[in-house]
């Protein structure tokens, strides 16, 4: 997968895990002021993203300093590559 | 009459949330469905003999342990007396064909000792293992009272502990450290008290509950009775209100949305400004209207995974008509009354792990009854009631058993009674056999299935302690999206007596803030 499809793919999930709308979804989106999401969605967020792209998140600091979908993009591809480089 | 904070369910994590709630000065009440409190752990009495349920035994109960800490925390210490099991082997692992065995002495030095010279070969790998234990259970909530515990504890970031819950299972663990052989099996048998199996279980929680039975083992006098008696006496003190026999089928939110009461199966309604849930998930789930929670969450309560399934028989002793009539005994503990020996005296204090035979998983569910995981426990004897008549201890056995699944009864020539009694006499048997001491006065008194487990856990599949802590499967936390509504309850922390009273801690925390939790935590100490 190319960072751009495994970008779209991490952005349909959550528009459609939950319930987001796609203009929304640009880099620079707050997470929690944009797009509505909560602390309490993390979890969730974890789950869908988990399932969507086949890896395994374990990384609390990382998440807690997730302020926009761009850095949920960069925590992703970062996450994505750690995988592939161990598999 | 307006309350408060409502909790749902009258279990250890309900009973433990409503005494802290009231400590921190709100009007609370406690709706069970229940004719009783916590009918999980209150055991039960036929012809004299009393049964434990839900409550065998525990750990960190020593002075200054965990659980002591929290029994003085939830001010029932004063009201319940301790009763240590065998300081020597309080658990006893027997594989029969092998002719292996091993007693579990209680304290970390001394089980390390007894262990060490088993497994010379593995010293260094064992205390690495205990160290790791004790570190990793220094950063669990609620869990060390001279260091709160390093992680989230509300789990309101939710981040929460990720990397201290899903990051290594035991099983993991095990292999890092080399551990194999007999000394493995040592080190996973107590996954029976928590349901999962090594290979699922995340380390941290697998170390929170033994941690503390390594420690020390006890029980109270009295048994699982005695403390619920000890937490509803407490509790009515507080001014707790206990509404029993109310089963909450609908929770009704306010105009804006938030939480604002219940509705019970009698037609009473009980209004409020918070709740704690301590349902099962999937249970909370059906009380709410859906639009309540995001759809991603309910899915993932809806697919959280069961716990292991489990059948339990009921046994007791009776004296034998022409036995050595009349042998006053000195009795070791219990009542002060002198009643004739039973041969279930010698093992009071004791529990026995029965394995399957080498080379078979320990935990198998699907095994043949004659070869399962066999538990046994013996309550102590000396129990009371109110009216001081005295109690004899019975038996428990507990075997992992496959799940109860709704719907695909298998029809066999044999009713569902008949496959209990089928079930209580080869397990009466085999008893016999591994302890033949206990002698053909031992009888069946009633036998628990899977179906039994999924009434009272009210587990879809029958589960022990309802769902499983596992690496991967993330269970909720305390705080839920609906404004005032807060969950507790073997789901959330951890199972057992002391997951129960940490449940209600993380909920507590997350009404008051978890400053003020802690400082009563340390007031404590
Ligand atoms: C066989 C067995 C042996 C065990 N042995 C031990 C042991 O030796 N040591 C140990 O520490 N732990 C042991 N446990 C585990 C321990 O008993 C449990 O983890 C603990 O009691 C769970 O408490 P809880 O309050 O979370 O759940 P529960 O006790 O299940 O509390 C939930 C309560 O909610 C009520 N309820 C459900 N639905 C409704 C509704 N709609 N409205 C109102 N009320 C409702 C239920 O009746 C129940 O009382 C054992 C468990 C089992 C099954």
């Amino acid at each position: 997968m190319t960072d751009a499809e495994i970008i779209s793919l991490v952005n349909d999930s959550l528009v459609e895990e939950f319930e987001l709308e796609s203009s929304t979804m640009v880099s620079e989106a707050e997470i929690f002021d944009d797009l509505g999401l909560d602390s309490l969605d993390i979890v969730d967020m974890v789950v869908v993203l988990e399932e969507a792209l086949g890896i395994k998140i374990r990384d609390d600091e990382g998440l807690r300093e997730i302020r926009t979908l761009g850095d949920i993009h960069q925590f992703i591809l970062q996450k994505k590559r750690e995988t592939e480089a161990v598999s | 009459m307006k309350y408060d904070y409502l909790v749902i369910g009258a279990g250890i994590s309900g009973l433990s949330s409503a005494l802290l709630l009231a400590r921190f000065g709100f009007k609370v009440a406690v709706v069970e469905q229940a004719p009783r409190p916590a009918p999980l752990v209150e055991g039960f009495v036929r012809n004299n003999v009393y049964f434990e349920t839900g409550f065998h035994y525990a750990g960190g109960l020593e002075d200054g342990g965990v659980l002591d800490l929290n029994l003085h925390l939830l001010g029932i210490a004063e009201q319940l007396q301790k009763v240590p099991f065998d300081p020597k082997a309080y658990d006893t692992v027997v594989q029969p064909g092998r002719g292996f065995n091993f007693s579990f002495p209680q304290g970390y030095a001394a089980l390390g000792d007894a262990l060490h010279e088993r497994f010379p070969n593995q010293r260094q790998a064992l205390s690495k293992y205990f160290a790791r234990i004790q570190q990793i259970t220094r950063k669990l909530p609620y869990y060390c009272f001279s260091t709160p515990g390093e992680s989230d504890k509300s789990g309101e970031s939710s981040s929460s502990g990720l990397a201290l819950l899903h990051e290594h299972n035991l099983t993991q663990v095990l292999d890092e450290l080399a551990i194999g052989g007999e000394l493995r099996t040592l080190l996973q048998i107590h996954c029976l008290l928590h349901g999962s199996l090594p290979s699922e279980v995340p380390f941290a929680i697998h170390a929170g509950v033994v941690d503390g039975y390594y420690r020390s083992a006890h029980t109270f006098k009295g048994g699982g009775r005695a403390l619920v008696g000890a937490l509803v006496t407490v509790l009515m003190q507080c001014g707790v209100d206990l509404f029993c026999r109310h089963r909450v089928e609908e929770i009704e939110l306010s105009a804006a949305g938030a939480f604002a009461g219940v509705c019970c199966n009698n037609g009473v309604k009980l209004q409020a400004s918070g709740c704690i849930s301590t349902l099962h998930p999937q249970a909370m789930l059906k009380l709410l209207p859906a639009s309540v929670f995001r759809s991603v969450y309910r899915r993932r309560l809806a697919a959280l995974e069961e716990s292991a399934g489990a059948e339990i028989v009921f046994l007791r002793c009776e004296r034998q008509r022409g036995s050595t009539p009349g042998v006053r005994c000195e009795r070791q503990r219990g009542s002060t009354l002198g009643v004739d020996s039973l041969p279930t005296h010698n093992f009071q204090g004791r529990n026995f792990f029965f394995l399957p035979g080498s080379g078979k998983a320990i935990f198998d569910p699907d095994l043949p009854l004659s070869e399962r995981l066999l538990y046994l426990n013996f309550a102590a004897s000396g129990g009371s009631d109110i009216s001081g008549s005295y109690w004899e201890g019975g038996v428990t056995a507990i075997l992992p058993a496959p799940y109860y699944e709704p719907g695909t009864e298998v029809s066999t020539t044999l009713s569902y009674a008949e496959r209990k009694e089928q079930t209580g006499e080869l397990v009466r048997k085999r008893i016999i056999e591994l302890l033949p001491e206990l002698g053909p006065g031992l009888k069946v008194e009633c036998v628990a299935t899977a179906k039994t487990l999924q009434r009272i856990n009210a587990s879809a599949r029958g589960s022990l302690y309802g769902v499983k802590h596992m690496v991967g499967q993330f269970n909720p936390s305390a705080k839920t999206r609906l404004t005032g509504f807060f969950l507790a309850g073997q789901a959330t922390a951890a199972p057992g007596f002391l997951g129960a009273i940490t449940s209600a801690l993380m909920a507590v925390g997350g009404i008051v803030g978890h400053d003020r939790v802690e400082a009563l935590r340390r007031d404590v100490i």
